[in-house]
Parts: C-alpha cells; structure tokens; sequence
C-alpha cells in the first residue's frame, strides 16, 4: 500500500487564475483532506475574487498572504504555494486580535471541544494585530505543552494591515486561524543569534515599545552598543536596516534566549523602540549579533534538532516557518540557510512554508512562545 | 555552575521578583507569577494550591495539574504543615512521565507546584525563597485589598438602600400628606360652615372641641412632614422681607389667652433696637417660637414664661443679631436627657407623652429650622426650677416704609360677591365639592362641576373657553389636572382663546409642588386644607 504522502502545487507566478487551477487539482486528489495555502504578498491577488475562490470550497483551508513564501530550498517574493494533507485539520477562525478586553483562552475553549483529539497546531495571525502575545498565552493556557504549535505572522512588509489570513469563510484581516491535526510532530525551534552586550535592563516599556533601557533613554543606550559593531552610525531614519543585525535578548534560565527584533523608532514618549512582541518591565536584555555563517548553521541545528526525536510514523512535510527579518538580514544568502535545512532532513520530504513577521513555536519542553528572528521546524 | 550562568540566574530571579506584585487583583497577580515562573524557568505546568480554600486556586494550563500532582503535592501538605513556616522550595520528585515535579511553599497562603522537563538546579531552587516570600506578601495585599473593597461596596450597597428607603418614606409621606389632608380638608371646611349655621351652645361647644382636635391633628402633620423633609434634606428657607414685631408678637398673644386657662403668665419683653424689617423665612421663625413657647406653657402650669427678643446691631455691619430667649418657671430637664433632647421622637421623660401629649418631634424641627438658619438651640435647665429655650442668628435689615404690604397675596377684606362669574370646579371628591360648592356659595358663585380632567376639558372645549376661572384639583381618576391643564393650554393656542387663570386646588403642599404646577401652565397653587385668605386673595387676583 503506497504511504500517504503530501500533494504540493507551486509556482512562482503571481496570477490567481494559475492558483485556481493549482488548487482545483490539489482539492481533486483523493488522499487530500485539507489544504494548506501560502500566498506571497508581492501577488497582489484582488481580494474579491480571492475571496470568492475561498468561499466555493469545501475542504478545510488554512493559509495565509507572507511577506515570502518558501519551497525547498527557495524562498520567493511572488507565487502560491498549495499542500495538500492526508488527514483532516480543524481550522477555526479566532477573531479581534487587537482587542484590549479579549480574554484568548475563553475565546479558544468555547471554539474547541475539551476533549478535542490533536497533537499538532498550525497558528497563524495577522502579523500586524496588537494582541498575539495574548492569543498565543490563551493557546498554552489552555492546550498547555500536548499538543506542538507552530506557525506565524502573516501580512506585509510594508507593515499596513489589510487582509492576510485565508480559510473557508474567505479572507481575514486583525484574527488568527488554529488548525488542529491529529497527527505527531517533531518540532525544531532554534536562531543562532549570540550575545555582544548583556545586562541591559528595560526600564520604561509599553507592551512592544521599549521607551528606557537602564532608566535612559532605549534609543540612545540602543545606538551606544550598536555603533560600535556597525559600519555606519544607527538613526531613527536608517534604524531599520541596521537593527536588523543587532536584536534583543530575553533570558530564559537554561540558557536559551527569545529574540526581539526592535524595527522602528517611534518619536511618541521620546524616541522609543518599537520590536515584534512584547518585552516585559524589568527583564534583562542582551544585545545579539550574528553572522550569515552563524545563522545557516543554526537553521540546520534546528532541523537536526526536530529530527532528533523519535519519528512515531513517517511524515509528509517539513513545514518551515522562518523570519522575514532572517531573509532581509541573509539576502542572497537565505537560500543556504533553506538548503542546509534540506541537507540535515528526509531528502523525501518536500520544504513548504514562509517567511513570516514573528513565529509561534514550543519545542515540548516549555512555555509556547512567540519569537522574532528564529526559525521553527516542523517535521509533520 | 559557571559565572555566566550565575548571572543568567540571578537575572532571571530578579525578573520574576519584578513580575510580581504589580497588582492589587489577586487573579491577576496569580496569572502574572505562575506565567513568569513558567517561562523563565522553562516549565510545562505550574499551579497555586490555596491554604484557606484548600483547592488549587489557578494552574497554567488551566487543564494542567493531573490527579498524580495534585496527590504528591497533598501528601507533602500533610507532612509539612507541623514544622515548616518559612517559603521556599520545599521537596521534588522524579514523576512516571519522566518530568520533574517541584513544590514552593508560599508562606501561611498555600503552594506552588511545578512541573518541568528538565531539572532544575539546587542553587535556583534554594534561591526562590525570597520570590515566593514576595508571593506571599503580594496575596495577602489583594486578600486585604479586596476586603476593603467589599467592605466598601456592602456600604455603598447600604447607601443605596438607605437612599431607595427614604426615597420611599418620602413617597410615602407624600402620598399620606394627600390622603390625610384631603378627608381633613373636608371636615375642617364643613366645620367652618357649621359655625355659621344656628347651634345651641352645647353644640357649640363640641364643635370647639372638634375643631381643636382637628387643628391638632394639622398641626401633627405638618410636623412629621416637615421633619421627613428636613431629614431628606429637602426643606430650604425662604428669604423674603418681614416684619419682625408682627411675627412674633401675635404668637405670645396667642399663647397668653390659652396660658392664662391654666395660670400661667407669660411676659415679652424687648431688648435693644429691634428693626422693623429683616430678611427670612417668617413663617418658620413663627414655627420655631410657637414651638418653643408652647413646650413652655405645657410645662408650666401655674408658672411664668418670658419670652425675650433681643437686637444688637453688628460692628462695621448693617446687619443685626437678633435673638430669641423663651424662659419658664416649669418642671425642668434632667442633666441626662438634656443631651438627647431635640432628638426626633425623643421626649425627656416617657411619662411626657401621657402627661403633655406631642410627637418629640417639635424639638427636632426646631434644631433643624435653626440649623438652617445658620443658628442652634441653646439649652439650659435646672429639674424642677425650669428651663432656658435660647437662640441667635445673624439678620440683614431690610429698609421699608411701614405701610408696605410684605405679603400682597393677603387681602384685608374679602369681597364676598362674584355674581355672574362663570367657575369650572374640577374636583373628584365628593366631600370636597360639597364644601366647595358651600365656600363658593357664600361668594354668590354657582360653579359647574367636573369630576376628572377629561370631564373639565370636555366641559371646557364645550364652553368655548368661556369660564373666568377654574378650579383644577391635581389627583384625579381618568386625566389628572396637570394633563388636563396642558390640553387646555393646548386648546387656547390652536383656537387663539383667550388665556383662562388655572388654579391648581390640591393636598400636595410638599415644597416644590407650586413650582412645579406653575411651571406647568397653572395660574397659582391652593393647598388644601382650603386657606380662606388665600382662596379670597386668589379671587381678587384673577376675577376680583
């Protein structure tokens, strides 16, 4: 009997009715139960008709429109990616992802049975929403460490929200899509970023805006410590390609380090940093760099360390989930860090998966988090 | 353990110190620790187990805390309770899943238990005292803050019922003013008529009688009315011009003719250059000296009363003090009670009622009248010797000629002919409409009768708004008189009729109620009880 196996369609041409065709005959297979979509943002499909394609369907969808799409060893700013799975996902919608007063957990619990049967969960969130930390907390909060999460921000680089979440009820902007699979995964969360400057303490924060770092102000302590790494001096109106190659380190007790990439500098409260993710008052931050050599081998860690686990039946994708901010820094490079991925897993296997602002990953041994600059594997 | 990740501890330490204590909601303090426990020492479930409530209060994941957690950690309960105070780190174990369980005392509030994948060291273990002592310390602020709160809310709960109570008892009072002035109305408006009919004089002498008890029964009222209001805050004073002699002069030739029934004396006596005029409230200086007085004489049988009016001029001020002393030669006032007395319901003996009759609640008004005068009731009294009613109050001298007319609403002599005027009575009760069919009569007036507002609009639109004056009674079945007044109005604007006085004849004398039908399209406000003056000055006004 032939194993189940992933139907893939990709290209990298950005013309809708190309993805039409793509997904008519992904959805035709047989084997296929749900569908997975990866959109490029740079497609600029027209909402209405994208809208309507998605409404038409009747497998369960789950995708999303990303700064980049990845397949194999590529990573692509134009072009549709289409997996088609073996097995059912219950994909549902969580909406108001901005909302101060939404309690995520309640919302999640009266959206999943109690006794929902999953061991894998694919999330995706509008990238730009103010709430993903809280979504995020409702989804330990209430599937805790059983099932492995991974997933990320969609949306687009020119960081304008609009609608970038993809499911049967059409397309989505400021909400997030859990889909449920009841099937094992091995997960890899990893970055490789190292420390130049540690002990910084933040002094004055406002959720993901960083006003004080060692009761000063964060922009200028930020620039001290950068400036004397960087070729050229940091500025709020260069800060974005610079900070690039110098994120935030929170510490965690063993060790390891939940990175935060500060990407703008907002003149309101007096030049604060603005990162991808909530920072808390009073954690200690180092300041991280890394090379390309460095983080091509750590995306290949990742993926060692995804397969390091015990396979309980064989897989059908790698699912890739890596940081914009990862390709911006590597640039031509990135594909190395894709290939590297490729060399250290099952060759079999297709890479399918994006670029993404922000990923969501919990390895098995910890809180789920959301991270920036990291890459998440999932062996699925 | 290296000096790196010495300092990445102590870091981390220092983080989750940070972490609590920011809040005065317990949930949210609990929410805010175990998450950063849990991520900052990297483990999978972490729960707060409650000493008072011994349950576990809160566990992340909220599914979290499996039975064989819960067990370990209630066999350690047991255990350590005896001999353990300190918070910390107090005992872990290697589970069948192959995870570590950890439990923290958090000392006299309960237990924190976490699970994790990997070990944790004994030095981070060990340090984690001081954090779950600032747990400590944190609940107990939220569990104090938190009775404050309730406490703060069962009084507020509190305020509101004694709000919605006496909003009630004013209603209440309101309503009963009406319903017990409109039977007296008629009875002390057909006692008025008896008088003028041919009785022998032993009628006449129950007729006295009646009439004494029914001014009585007024006046005892008017007192709990007064003091409901007062006590709701809602009686203010006027501030008109008066005179002052005229005030209170009638009141001690008053009181001397009922005095002098039971010998007892009562003098006046002025002091210094009391001013003709002065601005106030007179009718309830009147109520305060009448009261003050009258208490005199009931306790002075065979005795004396002075009542002293005093004026002294301010410095630098043409403004007066005028005070006002009230002495008798009666029984007196025991030191104890002198404390309590003016209380409302309070008299100075429970024998006084018997004895004297009264509410207690004329002293109360009295204090209360003062107080809003900016004045008090000074009280001094020796048992058996008698007593000293006193008080002062600071008075602007109002300069008129003496042949003003302070209250133009009074007429001297009523006119009692108003032949041909066409009056609409609209009145539902038939006792009063006798009696105003009676009073009317005497003025050579044949109303037309209408038993409801609907029936007076009715009769009027029928009239063609040809009446001089109607009588609108306010409480009425089918249409009340506001309703009935407004369609009236109403009805004069659409057919350019002239405009015909409205005058509004009703029990609800609470303060407000005139304002109020005034500013509803009515001409003036009768109370009932019928005040004669009053109706004849209101007949003046708008068809004399």
């Amino acid at each position: 009997m032939e194993a189940s196996r992933a139907v893939n369609f990709f290209t990298d041409k950005s013309d809708i009715t190309l993805f039409k065709q793509g997904l008519d005959e992904v959805i035709s297979n047989e084997q296929v139960k749900s569908v997975l979509i990866f959109l490029a943002d740079n497609n600029h499909f027209d909402e209405a008709a994208l809208n309507a394609l998605l409404l038409s369907q009747t497998l369960p969808i789950m995708g999303g429109i990303f700064p980049e799409i990845v397949y194999e060893t590529q990573n692509y700013q134009q072009g549709a990616l289409i997996v088609g799975l073996p097995y059912p996902m219950q994909v549902e919608l969580v909406g108001a992802l901005s909302d101060e007063d939404q309690d995520y957990a309640e919302v999640i619990e009266e959206i999943f049975d109690q006794d929902v049967e999953a061991q894998t969960g694919i999330v995706f969130v509008d990238g730009l929403s103010k709430r993903i930390s809280g979504l995020v907390d409702g989804l330990f909060d209430v599937f805790g460490s059983d099932l492995n999460f991974i997933g990320g921000g969609a949306g687009s680089l020119t960081f304008v929200q609009k609608p970038c979440l993809l499911s049967n009820q059409g397309i989505h902007v400021d909400s997030a899509l859990i889909g449920l699979l009841n099937q094992p995964s091995r997960l890899g969360v990893g970055h490789g970023w190292k420390t130049i400057h540690a002990d910084h303490q933040v002094t004055q924060v406002d959720k993901n805006i960083i006003y004080q770092i060692d009761n000063r102000n964060a922009f200028e302590v930020y620039s001290e410590i950068v400036n004397q790494h960087s070729d050229q001096p940091i500025t709020p109106d260069n800060f974005f390609s610079i900070a690039q190659a110098f994120p935030f380190g929170i510490n965690k007790l063993n060790g390891d380090k939940v990175v935060r990439d500060p990407i703008a500098v907002t003149s309101e409260g007096g030049l604060g940093l603005i990162c991808v993710g909530e920072i808390a008052q009073g954690d200690f931050v180092d300041i991280l760099t890394a090379n390309a050599d460095e983080l091509i081998e750590s995306a290949g860690n990742t993926t060692k360390q995804a397969y390091s686990t015990e396979a309980s039946q064989p897989a059908v994708m790698n699912l890739a989930i890596d940081c914009i901010s990862r390709g911006l820094f590597l640039k031509d490079q990135f594909s190395k860090e894709l290939e590297a991925i490729k060399s250290h897993s099952d060759n079999a296997l297709p890479i399918v998966g994006a670029l993404v602002l922000g990923e969501i990953a919990n390895s098995g041994e910890g809180y789920l988090e959301f991270y920036n600059k990291t890459t998440a594997i999932a062996v699925i | 353990m290296n000096t790196s990740n010495t300092e990445t501890r102590v870091k981390v330490l220092y983080e989750i110190a940070m972490a609590i204590g920011n809040t005065l909601d317990e949930k949210q303090l609990l929410n805010d620790c175990l998450k950063v426990v849990l991520r900052k020492l990297n483990g999978l479930v972490i729960s707060f187990y409650d000493q008072a409530s011994q349950t576990v209060l809160m566990a992340l994941p909220r599914r979290g805390m499996k039975p064989d957690y819960v067990e370990r950690l209630a066999s350690l309960i047991l255990d350590e309770t005896t001999h353990l105070s300190a918070s910390g780190f107090v005992k872990s174990w290697m589970n069948d899943d192959n995870l570590f369980q950890y439990a923290f005392k958090i000392n006299q509030m309960g237990w924190l238990t976490l699970v994790s994948a990997k070990p944790i060291d004994e030095l981070t273990l060990s340090s984690l005292g001081p954090v779950c002592d600032k747990l400590a310390t944190s609940i107990r602020s939220c569990r104090t803050n938190q009775q404050l709160i309730e406490k703060e809310q069962n009084l507020q709960t509190a305020l509101y019922n004694l709000r919605k109570a006496q909003q009630s008892r004013d209603s209440f009072l309101a309503n009963m003013s009406h319903e017990i002035r409109t039977p007296l109305n008629g009875i002390l408006g057909f006692l008025h008529q008896l008088e003028d009919t041919a009785l022998d004089s032993q009628q006449q002498h129950y007729l006295s009688i009646i009439k004494h008890s029914s001014d009585t029964l007024v006046g005892i009222i008017n007192d709990i009315l007064d003091f409901s209001k007062m006590d709701a805050g809602k009686l203010t004073l006027e501030s008109e011009p008066f005179h002052l002699l005229d005030t209170v002069t009638p009141i001690i030739e008053l009181f001397r003719a009922k005095a002098s029934q039971q010998d007892t004396c009562v003098e006046f006596v002025q002091q210094g250059v009391v001013p003709r005029h002065i601005k106030g409230d007179s009718l309830r200086l009147k109520q305060v000296v009448s009261n003050l007085v009258s208490n005199a004489i009931k306790f002075s049988v065979g005795g004396k009363v002075t009542v002293m009016l005093t004026a002294e001029q301010l410095e630098n001020s043409s403004d007066v003090r005028v005070a006002v002393k009230v002495q008798d030669t009666g029984i007196g006032i025991p030191a104890d009670k002198l404390a309590t007395l003016g209380q409302p319901f309070v008299q100075a003996e429970d024998s006084t009622t018997r004895n004297f009759g009264g509410t207690g609640l004329g002293l109360a008004i009295c204090k209360g009248l003062l107080d809003l005068m900016g004045s008090s009731l000074q009280i001094e009294s020796e048992e058996g010797k008698g007593s000293c009613f006193y008080f002062s109050w600071i008075a602007q001298v109002v300069n008129r000629n003496a042949h003003d007319n302070v209250n133009p609403i009074l007429v001297n002599t009523p006119n009692l002919n108003y032949q041909g005027k066409r009056i609409l009575l609209v009145e539902d009760n038939k006792v009063n409409q006798m009696l105003m069919k009676a009073i009317l009569a005497k003025m050579q007036i044949n109303p037309d009768i209408a038993e409801d507002g609907q029936q007076a609009l009715d009769k009027y639109i029928d009239k063609q708004g040809q009446y001089d004056l109607i009588l609108m009674d306010i409480n009425m079945p089918v249409m009340d008189g506001v309703e009935s007044t407004q369609k009236i109005r109403q009805h004069e604007s659409e057919y350019r009729l002239a405009v015909t006085p409205i005058v509004a004849l009703t029990a609800n004398v609470l303060r407000g109620d005139r304002e109020k039908y005034m500013a509803q399209s009515m001409d003036e406000v009768l109370g009932k009880p019928i005040d004669m003056p009053k109706l004849h000055a209101v007949f003046e006004q708008f068809i004399g």
